[in-house]
């Protein structure tokens, strides 16, 4: 199962990206996948969401140790555009609080 | 019904995710000849057809699309009650190809379960485009089903898939254990269940849910392991058309401003070519009625009365309401390629924002834009929602979406009062009053049915759906709105007839007949929204569904030909009476159906009465307004 990492000259169009996040490690806040800025990948870490939401989002490809990459955020706060292995989504930033990450780099 | 399985039809389940072509594969493999079934401890119904597979009759029933068979949404519920209560031959699991890393869950949750299955990984021509490569021998081989690629969209695999299910079928009456005890207690009960008690099935559910949680923990490991031994997916994402195609329809400043120049682009269309259309239909349905018909009744002999009822009343409402078959047809074609296409799910994304501030979310917008076309399956669509407050909220907006039966009306009325080019506008700003009123009532009511759900949302590759797919399903809806609508349409042409010509020696719809009493007695009520006594009665039979307006006034004016009955409209009627008559018949009751989904659905009374009320002291407020203002400003 291997995860798209390959650079390419691909999501130039997008607003300037900023400097990766530097991932919290040992005893800082974790970081939260609504954190993350359009352009970056990440792993799960953590998911701290009741039990029907866990099963959607296991049965979605959002489970601990995925990687996932943010493609787009919507405006006006709205949901994060988010590709999970071969799957396309979107979550409410609001419940992408809820799901911790580490190993944030930036990646096509 | 007893142990042996050989004179019983056999009974096949089509299991899968959301978005996984499931339904166009059922629909390929029996011929769209499909129905709606009946099935006992179900509250709801399930589209089912018959099959002839290996000389024995099976019954393919096509299960609604779930994400995990432990969800918790009411359509997962639904599913699992079906797999407990029903003895199942095969289970037919179709799983999207290119996202089997995921998908692959559903297939070892059912092997779990020790239903006999053939699994399906459809969407074949996507996988291969993605680069994603499956070693289906192995594949097959872990899972200890049958594993096929099909292309239900293309055709593609669709021989095989039938033979592998006649195998599954012919390997015997397998019983799953979890089913024998259940299977033998609905034997027990099949004779009581005549009387009208449906089996319960809630003490198996909790059996195939324990069965489901024990296997839970280990199945991520498992879905691992085969997933490395046979899947591969590419090392970089290669639908470059979804990439492109949305960083300009998703954009942040661009995206919405996209999506409504798109539908308004949409409508003008269906208007463009749809109203010539339905006018030259209508033309020649009045001169067949007028130079073939009347002859021909005339030269029976049939009493005047006779005569009469059957022509202005029977044949004129029907033909009227016919005539706009075909704009409901174009419409089915619009919405059908923008929610092939996979457009409608980015419409969720972009409206979320919005949706979360009035207490809804961008599957209520969806469902609200698909209530464009029939508010019924709609208000079915709210299954997907787990929280009972965003449902009842989502169930209160939907019917203010001006359905395809109202629209024949505006479409009719528009051309009758208004210049071609300023009707378009009348439309649109109907259009535009119909988000106005779901808008302000949910902001209005947001407050008493608070819901916070999680909302995570699929959003599907762009993909061109094939004409043959487009063109079927929307002769599929326009049959379904033709012999849902039909009964409605005669028995309410009939009424309407009848109590314009009621009692017998009056002048026709004359303030004498049973209508202008109604109308009369109701007039008081709707006067200070302009609404006359003809009109009232309009109203009142609209109720029913908005499918009889339009037929009705052909019956209370005389006139089957939309033009000549515009114009004795026009004659008796104001245009701020009209536009007044068009925004009470957008905001009130849609239909009789609407409201029983509305009750089933939310099971509440109290619920199902409010939305009732409070639509009609809507569409009140808004027409008075209008007209009283249109008074004030000299209109008229």
């Amino acid at each position: 199962m291997a995860s798209p990492t390959a650079p390419s000259g691909q999501a130039r169009i997008l607003a300037p990206l900023p400097a990766p996040i530097q991932p919290a490690r040992g005893s800082a806040p974790e970081t939260l996948l609504s954190d993350l800025a359009a352009g970056h990948s990440a792993t799960i870490s953590s998911l701290a969401v009741e039990p029907g939401l866990r099963h959607r989002l296991q049965a979605l490809g959002l489970h601990r140790g995925q990687r996932v990459h943010l493609l787009r955020r919507g405006w006006w706060a709205g949901p994060l555009h988010l590709r999970i292995g071969m799957t396309e989504l979107m979550l409410r930033r609001a419940d992408a609080a809820r799901v911790g990450i580490d190993h944030v780099a930036v990646s096509p | 019904m007893s142990s042996s399985t050989a004179c019983r039809p056999a009974t096949v389940a089509v299991l899968g995710m959301p978005n996984t072509g499931k339904s166009t594969l059922f629909n390929k493999l029996t011929g769209s000849h499909a129905h709606i079934g009946n099935w006992p401890g179900l509250t709801v119904d399930l589209m089912q057809a018959s099959l002839e597979l290996a000389g024995r009759n099976a019954q393919l029933i096509d299960l609604p699309g779930i994400y995990d068979l432990r969800g918790h949404s009411e359509d997962e519920a639904v599913v699992r009650r079906f797999l407990a209560s029903t003895a199942i031959d095969v289970v037919v699991v179709v799983l999207n190809a290119s996202q089997l890393d995921r998908q692959l869950r559903l297939a070892l949750q059912v092997q779990e379960l020790g239903l006999p299955a053939v699994v399906l990984l459809n969407m074949a021509d996507e996988a291969k485009r993605f680069g994603v490569s499956i070693n289906l021998p192995a594949l097959g081989e872990h899972l200890g089903l049958p594993v096929l690629l099909v292309s239900a969209k293309y055709g593609r695999g669709l021989g095989e898939a039938r033979q592998e299910i006649r195998k599954a079928l012919a390997a015997g009456p397998l019983q799953p254990d979890h089913l024998t005890a259940q299977a033998s207690l609905a034997a027990a009960q099949a004779p009581g269940s005549l009387a009208g008690a449906a089996p319960e099935p809630a003490e198996a559910s909790p059996s195939l849910e324990q069965r489901l949680a024990l296997v839970d923990g280990e199945l991520p490991q498992r879905m691992a392991a085969i997933l490395a031994a046979t899947v591969q997916l590419p090392p970089q994402w290669r639908d470059r058309l979804t990439r492109r195609l949305d960083r300009v329809l998703l954009h942040p400043v661009l995206g919405l401003p996209l999506f409504f120049a798109t539908m308004l682009l949409m409508f003008q269309g269906i208007y463009a070519i749809g109203v010539p259309v339905q006018g030259l239909l209508s033309s020649w349905l009045s001169q067949f009625g007028q130079g073939v018909l009347a002859p021909l009744l005339a030269s029976w002999g049939l009493p005047a009365f006779l005569q009469g009822f059957l022509m202005e009343g029977l044949y004129q409402g029907i033909g009227t309401v016919s005539a706009f078959l075909p704009v409901i047809f174009l419409f089915f074609l619009a919405m059908g390629v923008v929610e092939d296409s996979g457009y409608l799910s980015r419409a969720a994304y972009l409206m979320d924002a919005l949706m979360e501030r009035l207490g809804l979310d961008g599957r209520s917008f969806v469902l609200c834009l698909m209530g464009f076309g029939c508010n019924v399956p709609a208000i079915l669509g709210t299954r997907v929602m787990r929280s009972t407050g965003l449902r009842l909220l989502t169930m209160l907006v939907i019917p203010f979406s001006l359905c395809s039966a109202r629209l024949n009306v505006f479409l009719f009325m528009a051309a009758a009062f208004f210049t071609p080019s300023q009707g378009a506008l009348v439309i649109f700003g109907l259009y535009l009053m119909s988000f106005a009123a779901a808008i302000l009532t949910a902001l209005l009511f947001q407050g008493r049915f608070a819901a916070k759900e999680a909302l995570v949302l699929e959003l599907p590759p762009y993909r061109l759906p094939t004409p043959l797919q487009i063109l079927t399903r929307a002769w599929a809806e326009v049959r379904h709105f033709w012999f849902w609508a039909r009964r409605f349409i005669v028995i309410g042409v009939v009424a309407v007839w009848l109590l314009n010509n009621l009692p017998q020696g009056v002048p026709p719809a004359s303030a004498q007949t049973l209508s202008g009493q109604l109308g009369v007695l109701l007039h008081p009520l709707l006067a200070p929204t302009g609404i006359d006594p003809n009109l009232t009665v309009a109203l009142v039979f609209g109720f029913i569904a908005k499918e009889i307006v339009l037929g009705g006034l052909a019956v209370i004016y005389g006139q089957a030909d939309t033009s000549l009955l515009g114009q004795a409209m026009a004659a008796q009627v104001s245009w701020p009476q009209a536009v007044s008559f068009m925004l009470f018949t957008l905001l009130y009751v849609p239909c009789l159906s609407t409201v029983a989904v509305i009750r089933s659905e939310s099971k509440r009374l109290d619920f199902t009465l409010f939305t009732i009320g409070w639509s009609l002291v809507l569409a009140w407020t808004v027409s008075t307004v209008f007209f009283q203002f249109s008074r004030l400003v000299g209109w008229h």
